[in-house]
């Protein structure tokens, strides 16, 4: 925050009244109080950009709306309360409306009622230098380079993608397994941005219940179902400027994925209960750890909506495809909770470095990360060891091996130990047990 | 004199300074309206009256305020030039009364 005095000018050519002001501001030591008698001598002196100004409205050189005009063209930032003998409603008026921030007259009490309005002021820059410096943070919590960690050709690809997203209000679609980072990679495309500045509003849509999404994403009116109490804006509202970030977008269901296609296109939405439509201007990020395209040939994913999704696809790399990462990301967190929790930081011995590596993370990064703060506070100080790593492995397949059970049976629970880990991708399984799709609808169907 | 006190908050030689600065204001104000007056000049005495109706108010000097107010006003108006010099006197003698008794309070 700054430490800069807060500077104060006082414009009174009356010699007593200007002495009487200067003093009483000049009691606070964070004020830096400055006194003219005329407004040539303030006019040579406003490049400084005063906080504030108190301004006589009668000067014998100028008059205050003149002055106040002068002063918001040099420094637009500059606060000006107008003081006055005269209790004139209309002057005081206008002078408000051409941005004087008070106006005062010039009474018994106006001493306290100055010093009032002038500490106002000051605790409104200083809100305003809060936010800003805030603004700053959280710019350089999502610097991208710094949020999606990583070495692997995967993650570089993917901070291209990123970077090329940032110039234009593109829609982007982030596919990657549970904990592969798609929200942070949303975060970071927002906040690095145009819209920065504007909100961020990201929904789960599987936590949404069916009968309540339209009334969650588009707002309804008052009084129109049972429950509606007062009017409520929707996400897409609450979005408007900024991005709205639809996570799990393939969990939503088909009968409302024609109306979310429709505000897409029309780039308006209705609230429920309304007749009125109303004008949104979001960017939208999607995530899904579904096949999208497969579940369109399912016919459970509109194409139309699918397309109009898309835009930008990125791609998030599993972390067992990201080894050179493991240790990298590893580290981070440590660095990270370490921080966070003010202990000093800590190594791992290559044993638990070997243990890392040796694992496969179905669930990616979301769980490096609960697995290093859980060694971090399990280990001693300095290093972490490989006792220290807890792995739990949800993975069936080791369980499978205690059975005796016919080829065909193994090759059946293998087939569907990979469909469940892959949801369901056919052509993903395919893949990695390199057989054919037909092969793996064969083997279901028999 | 309790607006005076009320009005240094404790600090004698602010005090000071403005009884000074009043004295010095009051003097220069009498001579304005004198010379205003012999050149007609009815903005110059209600400028005069305008720049020590806020001293007078500070200081609870509330006899002086009200001429002062009267005096700016009606110079503004198509009262004669022999009503405002009437005023005038009355005024120079309240502020030599105002001006003794602040002396008193001069540490």
């Amino acid at each position: 925050m700054s430490e800069k005095n807060f500077s104060v000018f006082v414009v009174e050519d009356n010699e007593w009244y200007n002495k009487y002001l200067v003093h009483h501001l000049s009691l606070n030591p964070d004020y830096e109080v400055k006194s003219f008698f005329s407004g040539k001598d303030l006019i040579k002196q406003l490049h400084t950009n005063p906080d504030v100004v108190t301004l006589d409205y009668r000067l014998p050189d100028s008059n205050g709306e003149k002055l106040l005009k002068e002063i918001k063209t040099v420094s637009p930032q500059t606060e000006v309360i107008i003081i006055s003998e005269q209790n004139e409603i209309e002057v005081a008026i206008n002078l408000l409306k051409e941005g004087a921030y008070d106006y005062m007259v010039k009474a018994d009490d106006i001493r306290d009622r100055l010093l009032n309005i002038v500490q106002n002021i000051r605790k409104n820059h200083s809100l305003q230098e809060k936010i800003v410096h805030l603004e700053k943070e959280v710019q350089k919590k999502y610097d991208f380079q710094k949020t999606v960690v990583g070495n692997s050709k995967g993650i570089h690809k993917v901070h291209e993608l990123i970077e090329k997203s940032l110039s234009t209000s593109i829609n982007v679609m982030i596919n990657g397994e549970t904990g592969t980072g798609k929200e942070v990679v949303a975060k970071a495309i927002h906040y690095n941005s145009n819209r920065k500045n504007k909100p961020f509003v990201a929904v789960n849509v599987t936590a949404l219940p069916a009968d309540l999404i339209e009334s969650e994403l588009f707002g309804h009116e008052k009084g129109s179902f049972t429950g509606a109490n007062a009017r409520r804006l929707g996400k897409f509202e609450e979005a408007n400027g900024g991005t709205l970030f639809l996570d799990e977008i393939g969990e939503m269901d088909i009968s409302f994925q024609a109306k979310l296609l429709r505000a897409l296109q029309e780039r308006e939405i209705t609230r429920v209960g309304s007749n009125n439509p109303v004008k949104v201007d979001c960017r939208i990020v999607t995530a899904t750890n579904r096949n999208l395209m497969e579940m369109v040939k399912q016919g459970k994913f509109r194409e139309d909506l699918y397309y109009r999704l898309l835009g930008l696809p990125i791609e998030l790399p599993p972390l067992r495809d990201r080894e050179k990462d493991i240790l990298i990301l590893a580290k981070y967190f440590v660095d990270e909770f370490c921080k966070e929790n003010k202990i000093p930081a800590k190594v791992f011995t290559p044993d638990a470095q070997h243990k890392l590596l040796s694992y496969s993370f179905p669930g990616n990064i979301r769980e490096l990360k609960s697995l290093v703060e859980l060694a971090v506070v399990m280990s001693g100080p300095n290093e972490i060891k490989a006792d220290d790593i807890s792995i739990t492995s949800f993975d069936p397949l080791p369980e499978m091996m205690s059975e005796e059970l016919t080829m065909r049976q193994y090759e059946l629970r293998i087939l569907k130990s990979y469909l469940t880990k892959y949801n369901d991708d056919v052509k993903k399984v395919a893949d990695k047990l390199d057989i054919s799709s037909a092969t793996i609808y064969r083997m279901l169907k028999e | 004199m309790d607006e005076l006190l009320k009005l240094g908050g404790g600090d004698k030689e602010f005090v000071n300074e403005m009884i000074h600065l009043f004295i010095k204001g009051a003097n220069e104000c009498t001579l304005s309206l004198k010379i205003a007056i012999e050149t007609n000049d009815r903005k110059a005495i209600g400028d005069a009256a305008h720049k020590i109706a806020p001293a007078c108010r500070h200081l609870g000097a509330t006899k002086m305020l009200e001429l002062v107010k009267m005096l700016e006003k009606q110079a503004d108006t198509d009262v004669s030039i022999a009503e405002l010099g009437i005023l005038i006197n009355k005024l120079e003698n309240e502020a030599s009364k105002t001006i003794e008794e602040v002396k008193k309070h001069l540490s």
